[in-house]
Order: structure tokens, then sequence, then C-alpha cells
């Protein structure tokens, strides 16, 4: 464990300076002072900021990732060569991406109402989003790890992250839509809830979209849905949803890497 | 626009004997320190047309009943106090007036009506600058004809069970009465009215009333002008009636599961225009609607600007802006036999080639995902989803995906100009 | 004393036999070289006795010990083929991170003034020039104290100079009783290093013999030209 934590602030420490990764969190300050610039209405900003959070952070987090696994395979080779766990460095690789690329999401979001003076009066709105924009970088490194070590070669994990990208930001939601549309005589909400658990970025963005008291506005109904996910109960249940979605992956990644051949 | 009650029939003679009346009348004062010192000892000794001039202080004197025409009057607003078991004021007598008061308390019960102020029967009363507090209900007009219920405060007890807050102003079987420049919060229903005819309901303030800010039924011929609802339980809800004229009003912030802007339930031959709704769940809920004209409103920031179900047949919208709402429009039916022409659309997307202000191509309100929400609740878990916000587009640039056969042949391109009169 | 045995060493993937049953064994103050074409089994043969790689069946054992577990990896020093090493950090923070990681103290100094390291030890990796990242990735491997150095093709990219220095390093670590295990291509780098050589064909040894031995066997006085006509031999 003491190793872990050493080989995280490394890893840290040069993730950091990665110029390209404080270009995203530019980016991400650079969008939200956009959107307020754009419209002062604070409930559009966070609306806009979900879609971009929900579309940019799985696929920076993805594809960033990923790279970043296999770029490194010959450093993790000369770790391992070292009296390190296995499962310690991964770990602490692992950690250190999440958290490298939560902070620098959250800063960038940080940095972007910065201008507005934190006057919010959607305070509760941002936290919840902060909370959705984690749990999506930790589920795709998560994801990105499980390719990286199930596919030896670059261009198939690569492929891998982008395919489960355009999986859920798309297609899963398709697949509800259509289950919805074919069943549509049917009491649906709960395995339509079911569906969202299967789907980090749906978890996501309900995490957000329900925590609104302006949902209703925004033409959310159904008693049974926010029932489901929106009381207590239902926020505890989604945001485990997504705890299992971050740690899930990786932990497969991880029992895979601990015998795997380099 | 309506008219304001007009004169009862036989007005001369009415006016002869209101002046012989006034020649002997005189006041009774009422006070602690005074000669009287209970309302009910100075309506005993007074006589029709006298005024009781009733100063500061509470007054706890169980039902106090005016059956005589008097002029009841607070100075200085002294508190009439039903402690929680009487009716506190009980109008029985033609041409009463009171005025400046403050009526807490009432008695709640589960079997009769209990009202902070009742008017049963009279004709010609006038509620005017009181304040309501804490009652079961507050002013409750039962068979009441050519009556004024002014500049009222109301404020309700909040606590949202049938068994302990009914409406702020109630109507019932009533006729000609104006309701004007009243506020009313933490009640059931902000005004209520069943079976009332030819009144004028003018610039209310409803708000935070845990059902609706306004409800009437079987109540035909009423105008309700420049009226604020807003944050209502559930709206405003209007039903079976016949020739409503709704002018100038605001309805705003109304939001929940089945909350609405206005609901029209088996309204018809009416007219909705120059209203404004404002970030409702539903601007405007259009159930059994028939030959409704609603024009000149404006829809902005609503979840659904408007919803219009398929036994609604026969209306008119046009020259109306919505702007920037959730969805524009939900129907539950792919045909629809009512006019949608030359509104405002900020989410119309057309282009204008012979720039006669008008879009050259149809707008179709009804989004694919609206109508697909519409039939199965379960699909707004795909809210803000980057899915619909691809189908959206992908709409729009193939029309052919759309569900719904509704459009606005017309669509304007530039916000209908009315005036709203503060 | 012996210090590393490999036996019967056997690995495939996906199909393909790579290594068809190798063995040796390496005493303390031995050098090593193990040579043989591409795609011989040289790279996997390494990573078997790094503990990267898990064989189908033999065994690998270092002091005794059987190839698995941290314990087991602090007793080599590793140079891999190419300084593997990230970009953002400098040869200070690694050395130190190594350090950590082995739990024991560098010996650096004397190393950093051998290959003219003072000026680049704070600056980032990738500033560094080719040849100056394989003399941190010789600092890095040479810096701790282990029984048995693994090395892999470590001359390539370094200029002669340091190439040479590098060579001199090893001789002085085998007199102290240090195992080495070499791989290369190039033949002559290794010659007047190695006192053994194991050369691999196609996952087979098919040579272990001493340096001499080979080139008496032959008739040959270069280690290439021997290797050569054995090869041929075979053939």
């Amino acid at each position: 464990m003491k190793k872990s934590l050493e080989l995280l602030l490394y890893e840290l420490a040069h993730l950091l300076r990665i110029k390209g990764l404080w270009f995203y969190a530019l980016s991400v300050a650079g969008v939200s002072a956009a959107f307020f610039f754009l419209t002062g209405d604070e409930r559009k900003v966070l609306l806009s900021l979900l879609s971009f959070t929900l579309l940019a952070v799985p696929l920076v987090s993805g594809f960033f990732s990923v790279s970043y696994f296999y770029d490194t395979k010959e450093f993790t080779e000369f770790l391992l060569a070292q009296p390190v766990g296995r499962g310690e460095l991964l770990f602490a690789r692992w950690a250190a991406l999440a958290l490298a690329l939560t902070l620098l999401y959250a800063a960038g979001v940080a940095a972007g109402l910065t201008l507005k003076g934190f006057s919010l009066q959607e305070k509760a709105g941002f936290l919840w989003l902060a909370l959705s924009g984690t749990f999506l970088t930790l589920s795709f490194c998560s994801l990105a790890f499980l390719a990286g070590v199930l596919f030896d070669d670059k261009a198939k994990g690569v492929s891998a992250v982008l395919a489960a990208w355009l999986y859920f930001t798309l297609l899963h939601d398709a697949l509800i839509l259509t289950v919805v549309y074919l069943f549509k005589d049917y009491p649906l909400e709960k395995p339509v809830v079911l569906l969202t658990l299967l789907s980090p970025v749906d978890l996501a963005r309900l995490l957000v979209v329900l925590r609104l008291d302006v949902a209703a506005l925004m033409g959310l109904t159904g008693t049974v849905i926010k029932e489901l996910l929106g009381s207590f109960k239902g926020t505890l249940l989604s945001i485990s949803a997504l705890v299992l979605w971050s740690l899930v992956p990786f932990t497969l990644s991880w029992l895979l890497f601990r015998k795997k051949d380099l | 626009m309506g008219r304001p009650a007009s004169p009862p029939p036989h007005a001369p003679l009415l006016l002869t004997l209101l002046l012989a009346a006034l020649s002997f009348a005189q006041t009774l004062v009422v006070c602690k320190d005074c000669r009287i010192t209970s309302i009910k000892k100075a309506l005993e000794l007074a006589k029709d047309g006298d005024t009781i001039l009733v100063k500061g202080g509470t007054y706890r004197e169980g039902t106090i009943v005016v059956n005589k025409r008097v002029r009841l009057v607070g100075e200085g607003y002294p508190t009439l106090d039903g402690q929680r078991k009487y009716e506190v004021l009980k109008v029985t007598a033609d041409g009463v007036t009171v005025e400046g008061f403050r009526i807490v308390n009432s008695g709640v019960s589960e079997l009769e009506d209990l009202a902070g102020l009742k008017v049963e029967g009279a004709s010609g009363c006038v509620i005017k600058d009181n304040l309501f507090e804490n009652n079961f209900w507050a002013v409750y007009l039962s068979g009441v004809r050519g009556c004024r219920v002014e500049d009222n405060l109301i404020k309700g007890s909040g606590e949202q069970s049938e068994a302990y807050t009914g409406n702020g102003i109630h109507l019932w079987h009533c006729e000609r009465v104006l309701i004007r420049r009243n506020r009313i919060e933490g009640h059931r229903d902000g005004i209520y009215l069943e079976f009332v005819k030819d009144s004028l309901i003018l610039e209310n303030e409803a708000r935070n009333n845990w059902r609706y800010g306004l409800h009437f039924m079987f109540s035909h011929g009423n105008t309700y002008a420049r009226n604020l609802f807003e944050r209502n339980g559930a709206g405003v809800a209007v039903m079976y009636t016949k020739k409503v004229v709704m002018v100038n009003n605001t309805f705003r912030d109304n939001w929940g599961d089945s909350s609405y802007g206005l609901l029209l339930k088996a309204i018809t031959d009416s007219l909705v225009v120059n209203n404004r709704f404002y970030r409702n769940t539903v601007g405007i809920l259009m159930d059994e609607c028939q030959r409704t004209l609603i024009k000149e409103n404006d829809f902005v920031e609503n979840g659904w600007a408007v919803k219009l179900w398929a036994n609604s047949a026969n209306n008119t919208i046009t020259y109306n802006n919505f702007l920037a709402n959730t969805f524009d429009f939900a129907t539950n039916s792919r045909r629809s036999e009512n006019e949608l022409r030359r509104n405002y659309w900020s989410a119309y997307r057309g282009y204008d080639l012979n720039r006669d202000g008008i879009g050259d191509v149809p707008y179709k309100p009804v989004k694919l995902f609206a109508y697909i929400v519409e039939n199965n609740p379960a699909a707004s878990v795909l809210l803000k989803s980057p899915l619909v916000e691809l189908l959206n587009l992908a709409e729009e640039a193939f029309p052919a995906l759309t569900a719904v056969e509704l459009k606005d042949p017309e669509p304007l391109l530039r916000r209908v100009e009315w005036r709203f009169y503060e | 004393m012996e210090v590393l045995r490999v036996e019967n060493l056997k690995k495939s993937f996906a199909g393909k036999e790579v290594l068809k049953g190798v063995s040796f064994s390496l005493k303390a103050g031995e050098l090593l070289a193990v040579l043989g074409p591409n795609a011989s089994g040289k790279t996997t043969l390494i990573k078997c006795v790094l503990g990267l790689v898990l064989p189908d069946e033999g065994r690998v054992t270092l002091m005794g010990k059987p190839a698995e577990g941290k314990a087991y990896r602090k007793l080599i020093g590793y140079m891999p083929q190419t300084p593997p090493f990230p970009e953002n950090l400098t040869p200070e923070e690694l050395l130190l991170l190594v350090s950590r990681l082995r739990e024991q103290e560098p010996n650096a100094e004397e190393l950093v003034r051998l290959f003219k390291l003072e000026p680049f030890m704070r600056q980032k990796i990738k500033t560094l020039s080719g040849g100056t990242r394989q003399k941190v990735n010789a600092l890095l491997a040479f810096a701790f104290d282990a029984p048995l150095f693994i090395l892999d093709e470590p001359t390539v990219s370094l200029d002669p100079l340091s190439s040479a220095r590098l060579k001199r390093l090893v001789l002085k670590e085998k007199e102290e009783g240090k195992a080495f295990l070499i791989t290369s291509h190039v033949v002559p780098e290794v010659e007047h290093l190695a006192d053994r050589v194991v050369f691999l064909v196609e996952g087979k040894v098919v040579l272990d013999e001493t340096v001499e031995g080979v080139k008496r066997k032959t008739g040959k006085t270069s280690l290439e030209e021997a290797l050569l006509s054995l090869l041929e031999e075979r053939a």
C-alpha cells in the first residue's frame, strides 16, 4: 500500500506535467465561461455544461487513459521488474489517472464559474454535476484499463474504448427508446430504470437532471421514475451503480493483469 | 372584457330607501373602554343603515351574526378571533359592509365549512381591506348576488390537508360578484367558484396555494383579467364551463408531476388572450376543449407550452409566442382537428425567401421524443440524453421522421408584439 | 556459487511455441551472453526470468528462490533495451522512485560522474538525447546493489566512449562477484565481456559453451565467425 501511494504520487506528478491535459482543463473552463457569457441563466448553463460533460468527459477520460496505458507499457514492465506488486502498480496508475482527470475537469468547471464570482443560485446543481463528471471519469478510466489489459494491440484497445463511448452515449439510449416504443402498452418504469443502471452515462445524466427542482419543467414526469431514481433511496441506488461502474471494470482488469504475460 | 356589476333592478326605489335610512343613520363605537364593549352588543343595538366602528383590540365573541344592514368598520385592524372553534363572522343581511378587520382562527370542522367570513343568501355586500389569517375557509360566499370582495389579504395555514385548509375565496351559486385585488396564499384553492355567473375576477394574486391558484366549475360567462397565479401546487384548473374570458393573466412557476399553468377541462366557446405562461410544467393543457380561441399569449420556458388532447377540437391557436419551451407541443394522437396558424416559434429554423414575415416551410411543433414520452412516460428517463438532442436535429433535417401531422403552416418569423396591461 | 538456474522453460503464445525447453545456469561472478537472431526467444526468456511472463512449463530459480514475489525481484538489477521512462519526470525523480520501490539507498554519485550525467539530473527525460537516456537507463540499473544484473542490448545507442565506460563498469561489478545476463545481437559487443555464451535458435539452446570453448571447437578466432560456422553446420 505504501508503494502504491508512492507510485501514485510520481504518476500524478508526471501526469500534471502533460500539457495536453491542461489543455483539457482549459477547454472545460473555456466552455463553461462561454456558456455563462452566452446566457446569464444558470439553469441553462448547468444544462449546457451537463450536455458537454456527458459527451466530452467519457471521451477524453477513456481515450486518454487507454492511450496512456499503451504508451507507458514499457515503463510498466520496467517498474514490474522492481520489487512492486502488479496489483499495487495497476491500482496506483489507475488512481493517479482518475485523480488527475477528475481534478482537471473540476478545476476547469470551477475556473469557468469563478468568472461568475461564485454567486451561484444553483450551487447544489453544480455540485451534482461535478459528482457526475467524477463518476464518468472514473468509469471510463476503468473501462480503458480493462480494454488495455484485454487487448495487447493498441489499435484494438483504443477502438474498444471508442466503441464503449459510442455505445453508452448513444446506442444504449437508442436501445431504451426502442424498448419503450415496442412495449408501449406495458408498464415500463421498472425495466427502464434497470436499463439505465446499465449505462454510466445515463446514470450520470439522471443524477443531475433528477436533482434539479425544475426537472418537471424539462418534462421529466412519471412519478415512478422519480421515486425509483430521484428519491433518497433512488439516489443511493444510482450512486451505488456508478460506484460499481467505476470499480468493477478496473477490478476485472486488476484480476486479469495479475496473471498476464507482459 | 366584462362589465362591472350592473345596478340592481328597481334602482330608483332602492335609492330612495337608502337615503331615508341614511338620514337616521348613527355610528356605534365598540372598544374595550367604550360604553359598548362587544360587537354582538352593538349589533343588537344597531338599526339598518347604522355604522359600527370597532377600535383596535382582540374580540373573542364566538360567531358574530350580522343580520342587519350595517357597515361594520374596523379601526386599526381589530382582531376577530374564532379561537379555532367558531365561524367568526356570518352575514345574512343584504347590503352589509365588512371593512378593516383582522379575522383569524376560524374553527375547523369535518361537517361544516366554517369560515372566517361567510355571507349566506345576501346581496350587495362589500368585503374590503381585511386581513384573513389561519382560517379554515377565509371568505365564503354562498347564494350571494351583487357583492364586492376587494383588497383583502388572505393567508391560510398552508397545511396540505383537506381537513385543515379550505379555499381562500370560495363562491357557491353566486352572481355578479367582483373579486378584485386580493392576495391569497396558503389555502387549498386560492379562488374557487362553482355555479357562479357574470362575475369579474380582476388583479388578484394567488400564490403558494397547495392545490389550485384558481379553480372553477360550471361557472359561465365570467371574466378573469390581470390576475397572477404563481407557484400553486397544480396551477389553475377551470372545468365544465362555457364562455370564459381570460385576459392578461400571468401563470408562473407552477411545477409538479401533474401541474399546469392552466388546465382547460371541458371548456367551450372561450377566449384565452394576452396571457403570459412562464416556467410551468405545462403552459395550457386542453382536455375536451372546444371552440376556444388562444391568441396573443406568451409561452416562455415551460416544460410543455401546450398539451392538446385528442378529444379537443375546433380550437384556434394563433399569434402566440412560443419561446424556449422544452417541448412546444404534445398530443396523444397523430391527427388533430384544431387550427394552428401564424404563431412565432423560437425553435423554428425555417427561412423566408419572399420576405413576407411568414416561414416558407411549416413548423411541426410535436417532436418525436415528446410524442413518445406522451404515450409512455417511462421514456422521460432519456431527457437531455445526447441521443434525444441528435434525434431533434435529425427531425429538422428529415421532416419525414415527424410522428404527428399537427403543424403550423404559416409560422411567423418575428415575435408577436402585444401589449400587457400592467 | 550458482545464482540463476533456468530449467526446461517452455512458453507458447497463441499456439506458437516461443521457448521449447530452455535450460542453463549462471554462477556468481560470471557473465552469460544470450545470443540469437531476431525472434529466437531472447526477449521471452528474459521476461520469464524477470517474472513478467509466466512459463507454461519449467522453472526459474534465483539464489534458490522461485521467480515470483517482490523479494525475488529485489535480487535483480534490470536495464531494458530502450529507456522506457515517462517523459515528464527527471532522472533524479526516477532514481528516488526506484529507491523507494526497492527500499534501497542508491549508490549513484560515482555513476553519475562516470556517465557525466550531472547537468541532466534535474531535466525532464523528454529534453534528453537518446544516448543520455540510455545512460540514465544504465544508472538506474547499476545504482542498486543486486546479485544478478540483466542487461538487454545495453550498448545500443551509446556513443563509443560511454559504451566503453559501461563495459568497464560491468567488468568491475563482475569482479565483485555479480552475475550478468546480457542479450545482444551484435556479437563482437559481448565477445570481450562474456565468459559463456548461450546461443538460442527458434526457442532452443543450440549452444551453451564458454567463449574460449566455442572458438576452440570451431577453430575460428572471432566469436562471430565461430557462431556463423556453427549455424551453417546445423543447416
